[in-house]
């Protein structure tokens, strides 16, 4: 027995060994794929390109409440559902804001103040469009990880003035960046490529637009604040002009691995298809004379009409609302053109229904054949117009003409700018040139139509125009809606509720938020009928 | 008399004794020798040391057996164990112990099947001990031989105890199975019995041969089993329940998937499939999940080594989804798997640690068994089956394609016009124009057109239901060859065998092919050292058509298919176009199944290398010190092709995907077995594990295919890397481990089993990594104790255990990472933006390229902790007069604690995922097992067995922290939740809005019903129980087995059953010239509260919709909100029926044979599913989730299929 003993001694001796030994054994849980630091330099292009990938599904849902396009069938009926919105509301969240704190966290600390200027002015941005669609949302108590997992909703109107405040935090950081034009590498920004004085005005238009917004429930505040910033047209997004050069858009690739095209070219530019044009806009257009629409739209078929009927002219869309079933249309149904979507510009003839007192959109030198478009068609690099010239304009003329900031004269220029802007903008983004005569022809026709209204007349004529040259920007144009009830849209045909006064939360965020889980389903049916805190 | 009487008594304590005492002897045969086998020769040369005085023979035996691991075979009745010898001898040859001891007795012995020590009575001495009855029978003794063999293969049976009943005389069966044996008279009965096996009794009669086949007794009193770490115990003594299933249930039954072979065959273990796709993916677990969000699947054991049984999902956008990949157990070909055995608690798993939490799944292949016989033995077995879907929908042939009761070309819905000659109020038409026309010109198909090339011509309206899915499907097969050779000598042995399954599936192009080789052997070495190893070599190939039609998957054939227009003539119209081969169908970004079926493929190819290497030693008497090292490695290669000219996506793309994963273990084991007195064994193990996983994956998409059908990812346009889930291409985990095992046994009825482990695991922080827990279990087999008479109570004993299990986390959840060039934006779909990102800035003509990093939207957790489950277990079991009715009956109570949970984070968080250290889930259950043979056969009499098992768990969720539900799994429509007080997972979805009374609130303007503000659980897939009944009858040469079962409750979101309401296809919406009024009372849509009358009374619904609008999206059916579609998928089956015949041996006289074997099987034959739709014709056993912890999804899932086959077995 007591060489037994002597054995396991032995045997214990050796396991203990091999214990002390294998703590290099199992020290093997860092990520070996995947960088543990954060790097300022690739943060901020990425929380740009997710915010605006994020907002495919939210810009897609606002722009059919508007009847800009349609989307979805229930949404044109203006049914919503918690999974209406959700990609976006998730992906702000997760992705982009996710982005952007780590950079205001990180860049403080190693004090560069290009890239927290940055993060600190997208993050107000995002944070002001999430207000206009949500109402209430997380904002103090979000973006906290594991030290706040179910962040309360706090009220709009709170949150706009915090992102006022960081607005002006945010011009004070750019400006500790001194002695070069650009805060931060070229390469690093795909909005700006650095350009401080852009990031600047940036920052003067977004508060211009927020003023705007909430000025039928502080007039004075308003009034003040867009009188300020008004004063020094230079320093906002276009400046004195009608060029595009620092409107806050972001412009897609044309890439399709990794894809980096517009992903309305993406929806529709294959077999399969999710939108319909809506007849609504289009025909408003054509009505109006308006050359626009063969950037807007693209026609597959010449002749198809009416519920996928033979002998229409081609612009075969949806009517808002319309609840009946999809046949299978898809190589026959119109598209989206080549703005803002990057896909094909439409000059072929129109056989039918230009009125013949056209004179801007006609079959003069419509040349181009129409087709079934593929994946490679157009090529996809289109546009997401955040904030352009064009309706930094069109917010002064309505300022102008709702608040006194600016003369009458000034506000007719400005609409008549607005206008300009619009074209130069969507000649420029897709190379496809108006001629000459029918920009300065159809601004002519439309002052013409201002000079001859009320006031009230010359603000739904902004606010028409702003809604055209908003196309492809549905979220501005919701809350354009909301806050004016212009333009007039088009009665539904089979709705199935009210117009939504505010978006359908998330599901996810309402099935997971602890703070919230109690009443979602009060909280999200709300939603619908509660207008948010500036819609008077 | 009364001597007679009292020598009766003694006799049957004896026989008792006896009985006990093989087994013991078995037991510490296999369990010290861990299953090596001993040549004859080194046996009796084996030298040892004893020193005895006046013991009983029984404990002289005992004593040799503990020290040499000899095995003793007598028969019960010849030899006096209560004698009194003595022996001394000190590294003596153990054939001079023998000589020494036995000649005191007048016994002699031999070597037996190169194995047994067999001990017979001194045939001169013989006569002197008979009394004189036995004396005068003698007079008329005579000459009794035959030969025993397993019913099972039908191979010679050696060491087989043959006594004539009611004497002493008894004989041994040699290697051969043959025996010879003298009988007083025709009076007399022989018994043949051998541990484990059912004891036959056969009277002789005027025979002179007596040919007996012995059958496996499944609840056997000495049954031997394979427990964690390779410890095999015996079953009656274990503290905890396990069933082991053999290789005659597993193999050759028509099923070439191992996993779905097993089910209905173990009490408390759920199985799966995903349908009848060949290969699909088949998910099983034992006592329901526990673990709320890591994996629940049991860990697979094969010879000793961990064999991965993961299943990898498609990575991008064009995958066939989670059903069309298989889960790696598929492996295993059943034809080489000896035997399965399930632990299911923890108690039983306890030692495999971690990853044995959800139970173990032991498999033993023929390769690795180790101990074979002496001789050489070809098996050659053959069979072939065919299959068909097992139930298609019984369409409506009375309405064509349409809306509103008028014909609608293109629109994929039935609800057009009536055909004519249907009685119907509505208008009909004969013809209608070609609907292909509508899509495709006269420049592609002129004959579709009139000469005009514009018009198109007319075609018959008419019904084409009935043909249109049928004949998609065709016949599927399976066939399987396999050969095994085995081939023993003193020294050792080895053997090798080779297997082909193909298996064709119902769907065209679908199929899966193994083919493994095997080889294995073992040695002894002289030197107290024996070796064994074995090596396997597995190719796995799959190929497949897009099958799934999950959310952002390409067109599937799936997606369509079975809700055909049913004036369509999918059957004969041309599915591509004769000029470049794109797709033609009517319905434009779907493409024709028949299409997809030609031109999409995805392939999987698998090699798979696995095997072990042990090495022993056995230093002293009672100790032995084993080391397995094990590999098992594979790579899988697959390629997901989107056919060019794709409705879907006209480029056509190629996914390439390897996959690599890789696993090393190896374990150390001293095992120490003492005896410590005449009545008390122990037996001591102390162990060390140490084990590697490593999966890398490489995943490359090209964009654009050139020449079609050439599928190579090399003949694409662009060539880019893709991503894999959190750019996780490498993921590597190690744990060590030490543990111990301490069984004492006392008098072999009382048993108590100790386990102890320490974990030490790479993906937990490191003040948290080393976890320590353990348990205890214990058994009584009263029946013993107490001595109760064997023809009432043949065997009981109660069993009780309490283990708790720790289980590790996946790797890298501790630390937050940032992800490059990462796709951003929305999940998946066209928000979904590829980085590296490239663009032209505005004004600008140079592209710029940007690179970007991401931080991961998965918040880490740093302090995390091993997450726990206990196990308390309660069982008995008894058998009644003679073993002919048995009832195991299990209660578990399993408590998982402290879970890791990966859940979905409230978005606002900044996270989408967060790795949670809480929360308390419980699964209760009750398993039963029940068992009777109401006929015993004779001999070859007729046989009747019934095995049934009936399972039962309830699992709750207790507790979540401070969060009242979490859910998890994919996104909406495909997710799962889990909620306080309510079971586990439950499906999540979009619910009907209802009054506070619960009736559905239904739109005043529409008619129909509001949808809930917030996503709910809609239903609860696990199923209330699960039984299922075995019936085998044998008779002569035949054996017909029945198995039956029914799965009760369980619900399922079926989208098939779903999409067929709302396209009106099927039967169930045929009656539909009415309208319909949902129940249910109106409600407001924004407030979601029921709208009231004057009186404050809620308001019935009396809005009339149409039948198609009630079923159409939105409707009241299950075409609309979610929670209509949930449907309890209570399932009545009729599993398997074989009917077998081993050919008789003097059939195969002339032939090289030894014998031969032939079986008709087949399965899924009949199923009925009550609570679904009666034309859907539905079969509710498919899972479109594949496998994971998110089930109760059918997502236009392949219907299951039935089969048909037949199986030849020859030996030679």
């Amino acid at each position: 027995m007591k060489i037994a003993y002597k054995k396991y001694t032995f045997l214990l001796a050796g396991l203990v060994l091999l214990n002390s030994s294998c703590k290099k054994f199992v020290d093997i849980n860092e990520d070996p794929n995947n960088s543990t630091s954060p790097q300022l330099n690739l943060l901020i292009p990425s929380s740009q390109i997710s915010m605006v990938g994020n907002m495919y599904q939210l810009n897609s849902g606002a722009s059919t409440l508007v009847q800009h396009t349609i989307f979805s069938t229930p949404l044109s009926r203006f049914q919503q559902t918690g999974t209406s919105f959700n990609d976006s509301w998730n992906g702000f969240y997760t992705q982009t804001l996710n982005d952007i704190e780590t950079v205001i966290t990180a860049g403080t600390t190693s004090q560069q103040w290009g890239y927290v200027a940055i993060a600190k002015l997208e993050k107000a941005y995002l944070y002001s469009i999430m207000v206009d669609m949500w109402g209430d949302i997380p904002y103090t108590e979000a973006e906290q990880g594991a030290g706040n997992t179910g962040p309360g909703l706090e009220k709009g109107d709170a949150i706009y003035a915090k992102l006022f405040t960081l607005i002006d935090e945010a011009v004070v950081d750019a400006n500790k960046v001194t002695g070069t034009s650009l805060m931060v590498a070229g390469g690093t920004d795909v909005f700006y490529g650095g350009s401080k004085a852009s990031w600047i005005a940036f920052a003067n238009t977004l508060k211009l637009k927020m003023y705007n917004q909430v000025r039928l429930v502080d007039p004075a505040a308003s009034t003040a604040a867009i009188r300020t910033l008004v004063a020094s047209p230079a320093t906002l997004i276009g400046g004195t002009g009608t060029a595009n050069t620092t409107d806050f858009s972001f412009k897609f690739g044309s890439n399709a691995s990794p894809n980096n095209r517009h992903p309305w070219h993406r929806s529709e530019y294959q077999g399969s298809k999710t939108f319909y044009m809506s007849t609504s806009l289009v025909s408003g257009l054509i009505a109006n004379d308006d050359p626009r629409v063969r950037y807007f739209v693209f026609r597959q078929v010449a002749n198809v009409g009416a519920n996928n009927s033979t002998g229409g002219n081609g612009y075969y869309g949806r009517e808002p609302g319309d609840p009946t079933s999809v046949p299978a249309d898809l190589a026959r149904r119109s598209t989206f053109g080549v703005y803002p979507a990057g896909g094909l510009y439409d000059n072929a003839p129109i056989s039918s229904g230009l009125p013949a007192t056209n004179v801007f959109l006609t079959n003069t030198g419509a040349t181009g054949t129409l087709k079934v478009v593929t994946v490679n068609d157009g090529g996809g690099a289109g546009l997401m117009p955040l904030i352009t010239n064009s309706m930094v304009k069109f917010i002064r003329a309505e300022a102008a003409l709702t608040l006194g900031t600016e003369t009458p004269a000034a506000a007719r220029q400005l609409y008549m700018d607005g206008i300009t802007a619009s074209f130069t903008n969507i000649a420029s983004v897709t190379g496809v040139a108006f001629p000459a005569a029918s920009v300065t022809g159809f601004v002519a026709k439309m002052v013409a139509q201002y000079d001859a209204t009320d006031d009230a007349g010359k603000l739904n004529l902004i606010m028409s125009q702003k809604y055209i040259a908003n196309y492809g920007n549905g979220m501005e144009s919701y809350n354009d809606y909301r806050r004016t009830g212009l333009p007039v849209l088009r009665g539904l045909a089979s709705p199935l509720n009210v117009f939504p006064l505010r978006l359908y939360y998330s599901d996810t965020e309402l099935t997971t938020n602890s703070s919230l889980l109690g009443n979602a389903s009060a909280l999200q049916v709300a939603q619908q009928i509660t207008p948010v805190f500036w819609d008077k | 008399m009364q001597k007679c009487k009292e020598t009766r008594k003694v006799l049957s304590i004896q026989l008792f004794r006896i009985s006990v005492l093989l087994i013991v002897s078995l037991i510490t045969f296999t369990g010290i020798s861990l299953g090596r086998s001993l040549p004859a020769e080194s046996v009796l040369n084996k030298r040892l040391s004893i020193n005895l005085k006046e013991v009983t023979l029984e404990k002289a035996l005992i004593n040799i057996q503990n020290k040499t691991g000899v095995k003793f075979v007598y028969s019960s009745t010849l030899i006096p164990l209560n004698s009194k010898v003595s022996v001394d001898a000190s590294e003596e040859k153990l054939s001079n112990i023998l000589n020494k001891l036995l000649a005191q007795l007048n016994i002699i012995y031999s070597v037996n099947a190169g194995q047994y020590i067999v001990l017979k009575k001194n045939q001169l001495a013989f006569a002197d001990s008979l009394n004189v009855a036995d004396l005068l029978m003698s007079n008329q003794q005579r000459t009794v031989s035959g030969k025993v063999v397993s019913k099972e293969d039908g191979s010679p049976f050696p060491g087989v105890s043959v006594v004539v009943k009611g004497t002493k005389n008894g004989t041994v069966t040699s290697a051969d199975g043959a025996y010879k044996i003298s009988v007083p008279g025709d009076q007399s009965i022989l018994v043949f019995t051998y541990v484990s096996y059912q004891t036959q009794e056969v009277p002789v009669g005027s025979k002179s041969v007596v040919n007996v086949q012995l059958s496996e007794s499944a609840n056997a009193l000495s049954e031997v089993v394979v427990t964690a770490a390779g410890i095999k115990r015996e079953k009656a003594l274990l503290g905890y329940s396990v069933t082991t299933v053999s290789s005659d249930k597993l193999a050759q039954k028509s099923e070439p998937d191992p996993l779905r072979a097993l089910t209905g065959k173990v009490a408390g273990v759920n199985i799966q499939s995903s349908g009848g796709v060949a290969g699909g993916g088949t998910n099983i677990n034992i006592r329901g999940n526990s673990s709320l969000g890591n994996n629940n699947q049991p860990l697979f054991v094969v010879d000793g080594v961990p064999f991965d049984n993961s299943s990898f999902g498609n990575v991008g956008s064009n995958g066939v989804g989670g059903a069309g990949v298989t889960n790696r157990a598929f492996d295993l070909d059943p034809n080489n798997i000896q035997s399965m055995t399930v632990l299911k608690g923890a108690a039983a798993a306890a030692l495999y640690g971690s990853r044995a939490a959800n139970g173990a799944v032991i498999i033993t292949t023929k390769s690795g068994k180790r101990g074979s016989m002496k001789g050489t033995e070809i098996t050659y077995s053959s069979s072939y089956a065919f299959e068909n879907v097992s139930g298609l929908p019984e369409y409506q042939t009375k309405y064509g394609q349409g809306t509103n009761n008028d014909y609608r070309q293109g629109v994929y819905g039935s609800w057009g016009m009536p055909f004519v000659g249907v009685p119907s109020v509505l208008p009909t038409r004969t013809t209608i124009p070609h609907q292909l026309a509508r899509s495709f010109s006269s420049a592609i198909f002129p004959e579709f057109y009139q000469a005009d090339g514009v018009t198109p011509i007319q075609v018959p309206y008419k019904s084409y239901a009935k043909e249109n899915v049928s004949n998609f499907f065709q016949t599927g097969n399976v066939f399987e060859n396999a050969v095994s050779i085995s081939s023993g000598t003193d020294k050792g042995n080895f053997t090798s065998g080779i297997s082909r399954t193909e298996n064709t599936g119902v769907v065209p192009e679908n199929g899966i092919t193994r083919t493994s080789i095997n080889i294995g052997g073992n040695i002894k070495l002289d030197n107290k050292w024996y070796a064994s190893g074995s090596m396997n070599y597995v190719k796995t190939t799959q190929k497949t058509p897009p099958i799934s039609s999950n959310a952002g998957a390409a067109g599937s054939i799936m997606n369509a298919l079975m809700y055909t227009p049913t004036s369509f003539d999918l059957t004969n119209y041309p599915f591509e176009s004769p000029i470049d081969g794109s797709n033609v169908y009517d319905y434009t970004g779907q493409d024709n199944p028949y299409w997809l079926v030609k031109h999409s493929p995805s392939t999987s190819d698998v090699d798979r290398y696995y095997g072990n290497f042990i090495l022993g030693f056995d230093p002293l008497p009672w100790l032995n010190i084993q080391n397995t090292a094990g590999f098992n490695a594979y790579s899988d290669s697959r390629l997901n092709v989107r056919g060019k000219g794709s409705s879907f996506y006209p480029n056509g793309s190629m996914t390439l995907d390897n996959i690599y994963r890789q696993e090393l273990d190896n374990t150390l084991l001293a095992t120490i077995t003492k005896t410590i007195n005449k009545d008390l064994n122990l037996r001591w193990i102390l162990g060390n594990n140490i084990n590697q996983r490593l999966t890398k994956r490489t995943v490359f998409y090209g964009d654009g295919i050139i020449v079609p059908d050439l599928n190579t990812i090399t003949n694409t346009s662009s060539i880019v890397p893709l991503q894999v889930l959190n750019n996780r291409n490498e993921i590597k985990q190690r744990f060590y481990a030490f543990f111990t095992d301490i069984t004492l046994d006392y008098k072999n009825f009382l048993s108590l089993n100790l386990v102890g482990r320490n974990d030490v695991s790479s993906t937990l922080p490191a003040n948290n990594r080393s976890y320590f827990y353990g348990g205890a279990n214990g058994s009584f087999i009263f029946s013993e104790a107490l001595k109760i008479d064997k023809k009432i109570i043949s065997f009981g004993k109660i069993r009780a255990g309490y283990t708790r299990v720790g289980n590790e986390a996946t790797p890298y959840l501790t630390n937050t990472v940032y992800l490059s060039n990462t796709q951003l934006g929305a999940p998946s779909g066209v928000g979904a933006i590829g980085t590296p990102f490239t663009y032209t800035p505005i004004g600008s003509t140079n592209s710029i390229t940007t690179n970007t990093s991401t931080q991961i939207d998965i918040l880490a957790n740093s302090n995390l902790k091993p997450e726990f489950i206990t196990e308390l277990e309660l069982g008995g079991e008894v058998r009644f007069f003679d073993n002919r009715i048995g009832i195991d009956f299990t209660y578990y109570n399993k408590k998982s604690t402290s879970q890791i949970f990966t859940v979905t984070a409230a978005p606002s968080t900044g996270y989408t995922q967060q790795i949670l250290n809480l929360g308390r889930a419980t699964n209760q259950g009750i398993e039963i097992g029940f068992t009777a043979t109401p006929i015993r056969g004779q001999g070859n009499g007729f046989n009747w067995d019934i095995s049934s098992n009936f399972t039962r768990n309830r699992n709750k969720i207790n507790d979540l922290g401070n969060y009242s539900q979490f859910t998890y799994g994919g996104p909406d429509g495909i997710s799962s939740v889990h909620m306080v007080g309510q079971p586990y997972g439950q499906i999540f979805g979009t619910a009907y809005a209802r009054s506070p009374a619960g009736d559905i609130l239904i739109d005043p303007n529409t008619g129909k019903p509001l949808t809930s503000g917030t996503l709910k659980a809609i239903g609860n897939p696990n199923p209330d129980f699960i039984w299922a009944m075995t019936n085998t009858f044998s008779y002569k040469n035949f054996t017909l087995g029945i198995q039956i079962d029914w799965k009760k409750g369980g619900d399922l979101l079926s989208n098939t059953v779903g999409n067929m309401y709302s396209r009106g296809v099927t039967r169930d919406t045929e009656n539909r010239e009415f309208q319909i009024v949902s129940p249910g009372v109106y409600g407001n849509v924004n407030t979601l509260l029921p709208i009231l009358d004057a009186n404050g009374n809620t308001i019935p619904n009396s809005t009339a919709l149409s039948y198609e609008d009630h079923f159409f999206n939105g409707g009241m059916g299950p075409g609309g909100v979610a929670e209509g579609s949930v449907l309890d998928a209570t399932v009545f089956r009729l599993r398997e029926i074989t009917l077998g015949y081993a050919i008789p041996k003097d059939l195969l006289k002339k032939t090289p044979f030894g014998s031969a074997f032939i079986s008709l099987s087949a399965r899924n034959l009949w199923y009925k599913a009550p609570n679904f739709p009666k034309y859907m014709n539905f079969d509710p056993e498919v899972s479109s989730l594949g496998v994971g912890n998110s089930q109760g999804y059918d997502i236009l899932a392949v219907p299951t299929t039935k089969r048909f086959g037949i199986n030849l077995r020859f030996s030679f």
